[in-house]
């Protein structure tokens, strides 16, 4: 199959960035889509030409490294799927692929189509953990766990962080995300006693970290590589909601008696 | 106080602001529809029901007083909303400095995707309704106050007008789709075992406002009811 790759090049979080086309020809259609960038690669190295940059670590779409918009698609074409599992038969032959990184303030490109996720983490580091006492391993019945809520916190907890939620959200809001770290921890037992302290932490996080607000439009459900669902949105911000309004800002010290 | 400010300082708290004042604009319209239906009762039935809208609650509150309130309330939920969506709008905008080259959308619905060009056209609508039914502007034939009937009759009787309200209408339906499932999904109240309900009963309520204030409009311009010329 023969393609014409229309790439995002940027040489440096500063420099200004334009879509550079390549050709590739004879790729053969179990190819995968990073595949061909390896190749691609391979020529330009021996071409003394810059290699270009992309994510990947894994390849077999469970570690959530790459981080490709294709044609217009977070993760390319396919539902449930990440950019390392896209392969070349799902293009015709002849046709333009384009391949752009990320695009958000909060996902800022480090170079050609690799972006810096490092705000991801610092939504995680606000608020999503639990504390967990350190001494011998308890005795895994002392906590029963319905089934119904341990399926649900999986759905949630199957998150895994590529940002492709905030790609494709016309708003760049990183609300699913968020959504499924605030869910999985919040539907588990273990997960309780932090539970209004991580939504408020987590969501104030996302905002500082410059992502946009949710309009509904549920475009980050379909790019979601593990599917996860926006009711988890509606679920944050009933959390969120009931961690602001019904707790007490400060719970501790003396009051006025006259 | 304190905790509705830093509330509001949240882009999740912002959207429950767009929600909780989306769903009393939209309540007001069902009571306003509802009303406006009294025009198929005749003349006597609606300017009674006119003038019974400024009794409400008299015998307590004293004339007109409940009817301020529920005017400004309305103005203030119309001014909170709008409000909120121009901050939620340039958060967004600021979140996605450069744009895609290759734009697609896949699941959004077009009514989701028109929701900041229908607000517009409705807030540019409500100016000039208020003006026109409220202030007796922009008519071409005299305004009497008090005299709803007659008053609408003259104005939807020819003329473009009762289309360009038709059309409005017809935005109000498209904005509301999106707008009154996104009340519950942003509340948290949907889930899946209720989405399709909920979505359901969003298009329903908003088909049958669009239906119920088109039929004035057009009962007038068709020659239906009226007065006679």
């Amino acid at each position: 199959m023969n393609f014409i790759l229309s790439i995002w090049r940027q040489a440096s979080p500063e420099a200004k960035g334009k879509m550079v086309k390549y050709k590739m020809s004879n790729v053969s259609e179990e190819t995968s889509l990073l595949e061909m960038l390896d190749m691609l690669n391979e020529k330009l190295t021996l071409k003394d030409e810059e290699p270009v940059a992309f994510d990947s670590d894994c390849r077999e779409g469970i570690c959530g490294s790459c981080s490709l918009v294709v044609n217009g698609r977070a993760h390319g074409p396919g539902k449930l799927t990440t950019s390392c599992q896209v392969f070349m038969r799902s293009f015709t032959d002849g046709q333009t692929i384009h391949l752009e990184p990320y695009r958000s303030a909060a996902l800022p490109v480090i170079k050609d189509l690799v972006v810096d996720r490092t705000s991801l983490d610092r939504i995680i580091q606000s608020g999503g953990y639990i504390s967990a006492h350190s001494g011998p391993k308890p005795e895994p019945n002392s906590v029963p766990i319905g089934y119904d809520e341990l399926e649900e916190s999986m759905d949630a907890a199957a998150c895994i962080g590529c940002g492709a939620c905030a790609a494709a959200c016309p708003n760049g809001s990183a609300m699913l995300f968020t959504a499924a770290k605030i869910g999985h921890l919040g539907l588990l037992p273990q997960g309780q006693p932090e539970r209004s302290s991580r939504a408020k932490a987590m969501v104030q996080q996302m905002d500082d970290e410059g992502f946009g607000a949710c309009t509904n439009y549920a475009e980050c459900q379909d790019a979601c590589p593990k599917g996860i669902s926006i009711k988890f949105i509606g679920r944050m911000n009933k959390d969120f909601a009931k961690a602001m309004l019904c707790d007490e800002l400060d719970p501790r010290g003396s009051m006025d008696a006259n | 106080m304190n905790k509705l400010t830093q509330f509001y300082g949240t882009a999740v708290g912002k959207k429950f602001v767009v929600a909780v004042t989306g769903i009393m604009m939209a309540g007001f319209l069902v009571m306003h529809m509802i009303g406006n239906l009294k025009a198929f009762a005749g003349a006597t039935k609606l300017d009674a029901y006119a003038l019974y809208l400024r009794d409400i609650g008299q015998d307590m509150f004293g004339h007109e007083t409940v009817l301020w309130i529920a005017r400004i309330g309305l103005v203030v939920a119309v001014v909170a909303h709008i409000f909120t969506i121009v901050l939620l709008v340039k958060q967004n905008h600021k979140a996605r400095p450069v744009k895609y080259h290759v734009k697609k959308s896949f699941v959004s619905t077009f009514p989701a995707r028109m929701m900041r060009v229908s607000g517009l056209l409705l807030l540019i609508f409500i100016i000039v309704h208020i003006a026109q039914f409220t202030f007796g502007e922009w008519l071409s034939t005299p305004f009497e106050e008090g005299k709803v009937y007659s008053n609408i009759s003259h104005a939807f009787g020819s003329g473009w007008l009762p289309w360009f309200y038709v059309f409005m209408m017809f935005i109000v339906c498209i904005h509301l789709c999106h707008g009154l499932w996104s009340f519950f999904q942003t509340l948290g109240i949907d889930n899946p075992d209720r989405n399709k309900l909920l979505r359901g009963l969003a298009i329903v309520v908003s088909l049958v406002l669009f239906i119920g204030f088109s039929a004035v409009p057009v009962a007038f311009a068709t020659g239906l009811i009226g007065v006679a010329k």
